[in-house]
């Protein structure tokens, strides 16, 4: 039986929120149509991985253990995944929207001259179980309801398109080997550089040390985010009033982060502050007021005066 | 050596005309993608370091010929467009054949392109099928080249969170380039006038363009103004009291109040835990 297949997206050992949502997407896709949900989990070590794929809903792990697929290898992984396109013609072939599946992605369509929707919004089957999508396009603007055929139309999901929803199954694993000369794979990774905190967009950074009103000193902020590896920002009264440049402004008219952790010294979080980092996944705020608005939407709140625990900080740094 | 460049121009994202009937896809002012202009200038810096020459190649009717005017500003030696009234309808692989019987005709040892159209159609495909026909190497993401020590290229490429990839691949390849890669500088008249140009049609290439005649098996089969996606509505939870609720809509209507653990110590106390809470979350 032809299946939906699913590109199983993992990293440090962990399947990736991405892959679990593309997951979801797929078994939703394929409970309407009726068909299984295979899913693609290439690299080493990566067997204890099968078990969180069948809890995602994957009826088949089509399983690639081979050392040559580990990290950032397209050209090894476009060409077992084609072999893998080619034996199954599956329905429709699902990638998440980050930067290394969707680079597989568009590989991929381009070896097997297949459909492509890239950054899609909606996905179902037409009544002759053609693919229909829908996908923005021109600068995000338009909207456009694309029809993909045979074979293996490849889409990949916007963020949010799919639901990371449990649903127990207990894969079947098949193993495929990798059929790739060795001398095939032409891109050699010489090193991954890590961005610098300092200036990186406040928007990609991964941790963030922000200040608001209770903080004077902002010379001390900079230098705890520089111990910490951590992007400054801090709210509209102090950039309004030069504390901060414009740029570092987090909120609605400044910038929406979603960093890993935000801390937030001084800050009582006024409703368009909290808009702006509110998909931040772990929340610290320090504050003298119990009752502000960002202290309830905490993870960790601090009842301290912000300076104070900033210059405490400092110190056991050292 | 010789690096060939696709340019393409885009429409402007404030003025997009829906297809009427009959057109197959959308109709606006013109302006140079994005992309496309970083890639010309990563070309014309890479040229005045390393020597050789930068094409400018498109497929494009006479009406975008004052958009890639602006790009040859930017530094090219010379622009070549292709056009015949049939390549109106060409899909994204047969521009892409196109452009690689060009691009052996040119002799290019480096060919370059914008990642996607960011005012147009946006698949991003055009590099990658460009390769698979040439049977070249591919790099997408691109935001810095550098000539490799001895031979081949060595490209930078852009990953989630302003991490980068450093990647080096031989040569012939192509490298699709990302619209975040630099800012590009202004079309220069001087630049303009000393660029060589040239208009052809398929004659010579059209045998090599076979791919015209197989488009990719998707269809288009209707286009509207994008919505923006709906966000969930927040309505506070009944069974919290009413000066709750209101400070809860006061606030933005934020759903979540998920706190799980709230400090209140000196600041030395609070510090020491605030360090506890990152070392736990492997932050530090």
């Amino acid at each position: 039986m032809t299946a939906v297949l699913c590109y199983a997206e993992h990293q440090n050992g962990r399947l990736t929120d991405a892959a679990l949502e593309i997951l979801g997407a797929g078994r939703a896709l394929a409970d309407r149509a009726r068909s299984q949900l295979a899913a693609a989990l290439f690299g080493t070590e990566t067997r204890p991985l099968i078990e969180t794929l069948g809890e995602h809903g994957a009826d088949r792990v089509l399983l690639c253990e081979e050392a040559r697929l580990d990290g950032y290898a397209p050209e090894a992984a476009v060409h077992a995944l084609a072999d893998i396109a080619r034996q199954e013609t599956p329905r429709a072939v699902l990638f998440a929207d980050t930067s290394h599946s969707a680079d597989l992605a568009v590989r991929l369509a381009a070896r097997l001259r297949a459909a492509f929707a890239p950054r899609c919004t909606s996905l179902a089957f037409d009544p002759e179980g053609r693919l229909k999508v829908t996908r923005t396009a021109y600068a995000d603007k338009l909207q456009a309801t694309v029809l993909c055929e045979q074979p293996a139309p490849i889409v990949t999901l916007q963020p949010g398109t799919g639901e990371i929803k449990p649903a127990r199954r207990t894969p079947r694993v098949e193993e495929r080997p990798l059929t790739l000369p060795q001398e095939a794979a032409r891109l050699k990774l010489l090193q991954t550089l890590k961005a610098d905190p300092r200036t990186v967009p406040l928007a990609q950074a991964e941790f963030i040390v922000s200040g608001g009103n209770g903080v004077r000193d902002f010379a001390l902020l900079w230098e705890l985010a520089d111990r910490l590896g951590a992007s400054v920002g801090g709210s509209r009264v102090v950039c309004d009033d030069g504390r901060l440049p414009r740029e570092r402004q987090i909120g609605e008219s400044g910038t929406t982060v979603r960093p890993r952790c935000y801390l937030a010294f001084g800050i009582s979080g006024a409703s368009q502050h909290l808009r702006g980092m509110q998909d931040s996944k772990l929340i610290i705020a320090i504050n003298t007021d119990r009752h502000a608005p960002l202290m309830k939407l905490a993870n960790m709140a601090v009842i301290a005066d912000a300076e104070a625990v900033l210059r405490a900080l400092l110190d056991q740094l050292d | 050596m010789h690096i060939v460049v696709c340019v393409k121009d885009v429409f402007h994202p404030h003025d997009l005309r829906l297809p009427a009937n009959g057109q197959k896809s959308p109709d606006g002012l013109r302006m140079p993608n994005r992309a496309d202009e970083c890639a010309v200038e990563l070309a014309v810096r890479l040229r005045d370091q390393e020597g050789g020459r930068v094409t400018l190649l498109s497929i494009a009717p006479p009406e975008a010929e004052e958009t890639l005017e602006s790009l040859v500003g930017l530094g090219a030696d010379a622009l070549v467009r292709v056009w015949e009234a049939r390549l109106a309808e060409a899909d994204v692989a047969a521009v892409a054949s196109v452009l690689a019987a060009v691009m052996r005709r040119q002799q290019a040892g480096l060919a370059l392109c914008g990642d996607r159209a960011v005012g147009g159609a946006g698949t991003g495909l055009t590099g990658p099928l460009l390769a698979e026909i040439l049977g070249w190497p591919f790099v997408g993401g691109a935001v810095a080249l550098e000539a490799g020590k001895k031979e081949g290229m060595v490209v930078t490429r852009l990953i989630e969170r302003g991490d980068r990839q450093v990647l080096y691949t031989p040569l012939p390849a192509v490298v699709a380039v990302s619209p975040e890669a630099l800012t590009p500088g202004y079309p220069a008249l001087a630049k303009i006038r000393r660029a060589k140009r040239e208009v052809c049609g398929l004659e010579g290439i059209a045998s090599e363009a076979e791919a015209l005649s197989a488009p990719l098996p998707m269809t288009v089969i209707d286009w509207a103004i994008a919505k923006p996606r709906p966000r969930k509505l927040f309505a506070p939870p009944s069974t919290a009291s009413a000066a709750d609720r209101l400070k809860m809509v006061m606030g933005g209507g934020m759903a979540k109040k998920a706190q799980d653990s709230s400090v209140e110590a000196p600041p030395e106390k609070a510090a020491e835990q605030i360090l506890q809470f990152l070392r736990q979350e492997k932050l530090i």
